[in-house]
């Protein structure tokens, strides 16, 4: 008899889109149009730029939202009509909150709730019936009452979105902002297609003065071209080829697990996940720019941390600020003392955890940042400023990688493999030839994609970037990777059906 | 400030202009229906109506569409292969390059079970393999209990011919030929032609194609040879030489398509063409077609010139000899490996062929019955064993 082997089903977990279904995760490029498609590059992008600019400045807001609605809608049109009862109910929320501000602030508070509970509700159901209804149906005599619904899509980007209209109708309470009395501005807003589907989450104080009168010039333009090339080439060139990687790595495991290949699985996914989704914000940041908005920054280096503290002030902090401003410090911070505080930051990692998606995989991923957070502020913080800081980059880069372990897999059995695997625990050995060839196959790559999770080629290119040579290079490179990636976008579409002749 | 300013309108012209220009030829250039480069049809523009509209039927086939009609597609696939290779990674699509243009896959699809299959890997599951080999064992057996032999031919992978001239580890993939050894009784007449082909090879004969996944003609003549050796009818081995050699330029295969590098030079396909070989008919029992001699040349002016042999792909085929002399009659169980070796078999048998990877196969009884059988030849090649468990299926009686 042969001795069992298991085999892992390679479910391919994206950062930001993650279905309700069950088990079933759906890549991006099935259900929407992403940046990194062809028909997002060649055919909307220059069709929405030419119409923008060709219309008079008054009706560009109209043009942004209708084309907007069209991006979102495209992967379930259906979806359309969902993101307009968002809208118009935090629109009309927005102005009763408004109207009651001075004369009944129980009014006020009502409008508030009614309109951020009917947001949630959406994302709430969308996202988290199905979960609920299958935990629910571990209960023995719940199973026959709790029934998932089938064929649930998530609507793209609803948990961004979401994050995003509850963040205006909170600060309009709170008068951090001004009413938006425009319905197209608030729907061009919310609907705004460079950050629909994986953020940077926008607050919309962050923006609301650009809503309405912003002055869209040539360099900016410029820099936002510039900053979408290098998003197209972290994204396709680097995260696609480190994702590459990390699949056959993590199914070779399956096969005959080894130290290096764990190793590998591990390290091919830190950067897979970083190039991916930091690629994707630079995209966003840069598609922005092109129509003359100012988003805020999502990465800053997150792998060049020296604490778990440190990473997640540096890791999709648009998202980390938003759990502070509208979680964290309304339930009291630090300042109810420390017990209290514990708890703020378990319900905030709790949540953070569930927002990544609707699995228990992700929950632990909370709970073990939770852990980590609380050993760091209780006393880790404070020795690991001491220590030498090749050691306390280890600590965190270390710390970060088997966070990604949690992450990755939803089948919490396979990820404890490879983490055993990593400390040489169920392997066949160090690493067999095909996984040797493979990883040295596969260095050049990984080597490029390390250093440049650092400052460093940045600041290099600080440096010489204003040189008349530079200067006239920098819209060539930009040239050349858009062909490079275009080429590389078109290769993943191109199917040869090979055993036709059988 | 000057430069910076010029510059960036530079900036805006170099990105607008490619995506302008790839929308207008797009918008310009005719749709294709078919791709020849990858045998499929392509998308055509999707038919609008709201029920496909509201299911994101007609938008997903859109994506699909813009895709399929890009311009330039077949050119833009070889700058990414050559970007790879600058990579240092090697290969390209799991294709190895080799010295002179030497092409050999490396990645397959691991058969688990019908739901489950790991793409892309150099593993293999042990227990679809024992399936296999176990079902050729009871197939052996039963056989043998009508007093009929079963000769069994794997056709080894272009990766098992050639792989020692690149960097890869053979190790991997020499252990699916001992599970093969290992799991077949001892009885079963099993073929290994590792060692002839790659001796053939090393000796400087092209038994392999460089573009393609199967044997040469050369190639399939060597496993043809090695075939009657292992049946004791070495003297009725025709020779090389009583065969008048055609020679087809122009042969780009499945695994340069694959490959995507597209600098790797076009091929020669051998006929080995013999006296009398109007004398044989094909015959597919299913559609009543057939035609004389062993190549439909139709194809030979297609890029899929490999179909020429045997017609391509067909799920049972009858070729006999048109005489009156006796001849014994082999069902043969195969895959695409055989049609270029059965213009030599043919000489010496007539043959029952079914094709064991379009599904459908019946129990070998019924064909025995039917056509008067007198042995079972197997010839399925190493990559189908590991990508489908087709030969696990195969049974004697119903």
């Amino acid at each position: 008899m042969t001795k069992p082997v298991q085999y892992f089903i390679i479910i391919y977990t994206e950062y930001y889109v993650f279905l309700a279904e069950t088990e079933r995760i759906k890549m991006p490029e099935e259900i929407a149009v992403v940046f990194s498609s062809l028909i997002f590059l060649f055919a909307y992008l220059p069709l929405t730029l030419a119409v923008y600019y060709v219309v008079p400045r008054k009706w560009r807001n109209v043009v942004l939202f209708v084309l907007s609605l069209l991006f979102y809608g495209w992967g379930e049109p259906i979806y359309i009509a969902l993101m307009m009862v968002s809208i118009t109910v935090a629109y009309v929320g927005g102005l009763f909150i408004e109207k009651y501000r001075h004369t009944s602030p129980g009014k006020c508070k009502a409008a508030m709730i009614v309109s951020l509970a009917l947001n949630l509700a959406f994302l709430l159901f969308f996202k988290y019936f199905n979960f609920a209804m299958e935990t629910l149906a571990l209960i023995p005599f719940l199973s026959e009452v709790a029934k998932p619904i089938e064929g649930l899509s998530l609507p793209v980007g609803i948990s961004f979105y979401t994050f995003q209209i509850m963040s205006y109708t909170i600060d309009l309470y709170r008068h951090e902002t001004e009413v938006q009395k425009n319905y197209v501005a608030f729907g061009t807003y919310v609907t705004l297609f460079p950050q629909l589907i994986a953020g940077p989450i926008v607050r919309y104080r962050d923006v609301d003065d650009q809503l309405i009168g912003r002055r869209e010039n040539m360099a900016d333009i410029a820099a936002g071209v510039r900053r979408f090339c290098a998003g197209l080439a972290k994204k396709v060139l680097l995260g696609d080829g480190a994702a590459a990687a990390f699949r056959y790595f993590s199914a070779a495991a399956g096969f005959e697990n080894t130290a290096l290949g764990a190793w590998m699985t591990v390290i091919c996914y830190t950067l897979h996940i970083y190039y991916d989704f930091s690629g994707y914000s630079d995209m966003a940041i840069g598609l922005g720019m092109m129509f003359g908005f100012k988003f805020p920054e999502n990465f800053d280096y997150p792998y060049i941390s020296k604490s778990i503290t440190e990473f997640w002030r540096r890791w999709h902090i648009t998202l980390s600020t938003w759990f502070r401003e509208y979680v964290y410090i309304p339930l009291g911070g630090n300042r109810k003392g420390k017990a209290r505080q514990y708890l703020n930051l378990a319900a905030v990692w709790l949540l953070t955890g569930l927002w990544h998606g609707a699995s228990w995989n992700f929950v632990l991923w909370g709970v073990y940042f939770l852990v980590i957070l609380v050993i760091e502020k209780a006393f880790l913080l404070r020795a690991l400023e001491k220590i030498p800081r090749v050691f306390s980059h280890l600590y965190a880069i270390l710390l970060i990688g088997i966070g990604w372990i949690i992450f990755a897999f939803p089948n919490l059995g396979e990820g404890w493999t490879i983490f055993a695997g990593m400390f040489g625990a169920g392997t066949v050995g160090f690493a067999t030839p095909v996984v040797l060839y493979e990883a040295l196959r596969y260095l050049p790559l990984l080597v490029i994609c390390m250093v440049g999770a650092t400052p460093l080629p940045k600041r290099l290119f600080e440096k010489i970037k204003d040189k008349p040579v530079v200067t006239y290079a920098t819209p060539v490179l930009c040239a050349l990777i858009l062909v490079l990636c275009t080429a590389y976008l078109v290769d993943s579409t191109f199917s040869p059906f090979l055993y036709y002749i059988f | 400030m000057k430069h910076q300013k010029i510059a960036n309108i530079l900036t805006f012209v170099l990105f607008a202009l490619p995506l302008a220009l790839g929308l207008v030829l797009f918008a310009l250039l005719p749709d294709r229906s078919f791709s020849a480069e990858e045998n499929r049809s392509l998308q055509t523009f999707p038919k609008l109506t709201w029920q496909t509209l509201g299911k994101g039927k007609f938008t997903e086939q859109m994506n699909s569409y813009f895709a399929d009609q890009f311009p330039a597609r077949d050119a833009l696939v070889g700058i990414k292969g050559i970007a790879e290779l600058a990579l240092g990674k090697g290969e390209n699509n799991g294709v190895l390059l080799g010295s002179d243009g030497q092409l050999a896959v490396r990645w397959f699809d691991a058969y688990i079970d019908r739901l489950i299959r790991v793409e892309d890997t150099d593993y293999y599951a042990k227990q679809s393999v024992a399936a296999q080999t176990d079902a050729l064992n009871r197939l052996h057996a039963d056989l043998a209990k009508e007093g009929m032999q079963l000769t069994v031919i794997i056709p080894p992978r272009t990766l098992d011919v050639v792989g020692a001239d690149t960097r890869y580890p053979m190790q991997s993939a020499d252990a699916l030929w001992q599970d093969l050894a290992t799991g077949l009784d001892d009885s079963v007449r099993f073929l290994d032609l590792r060692q002839t082909m790659t001796e053939a090879h090393a000796a400087g004969d092209q038994v392999y194609y460089r573009t393609d996944h199967h044997w040469t003609t050369k190639g399939a003549y060597l496993a043809y040879k090695s075939l009657m050796q292992s049946l004791g009818k070495e003297g009725k081995i025709i020779p090389e030489s009583a065969f008048t050699i055609e020679t087809v330029d122009g042969f780009l295969g499945t695994t340069w398509s694959r490959a995507g590098l597209k600098f790797v030079q076009p091929e020669t396909v051998e006929l080995w063409h013999f006296e009398g070989e109007d004398d044989y008919i094909v015959t597919d029992p299913e559609t009543g077609v057939s035609f004389e001699g062993f190549y439909n040349r139709d194809y030979l002016e297609k890029k899929d010139k490999y179909s020429a042999f045997l017609d391509g792909t067909h799920g049972v085929l009858i070729v006999k000899k048109n005489t009156d002399e006796p001849r014994e009659t082999l069902l043969v169980l195969k895959d695409s490996f055989l049609n270029s070796m059965a213009p030599f078999l043919a000489q010496h048998y007539d043959l029952v062929v079914v094709n064991l990877s379009v599904g459908g196969v019946q129990p070998l009884q019924t064909y025995i019955d039917q056509y008067g059988c007198d042995g079972v030849l197997i010839v399925y090649n190493a990559e189908n064993v590991i990508e489908s468990n087709a030969l696990a299926g195969v049974k004697y009686a119903p």
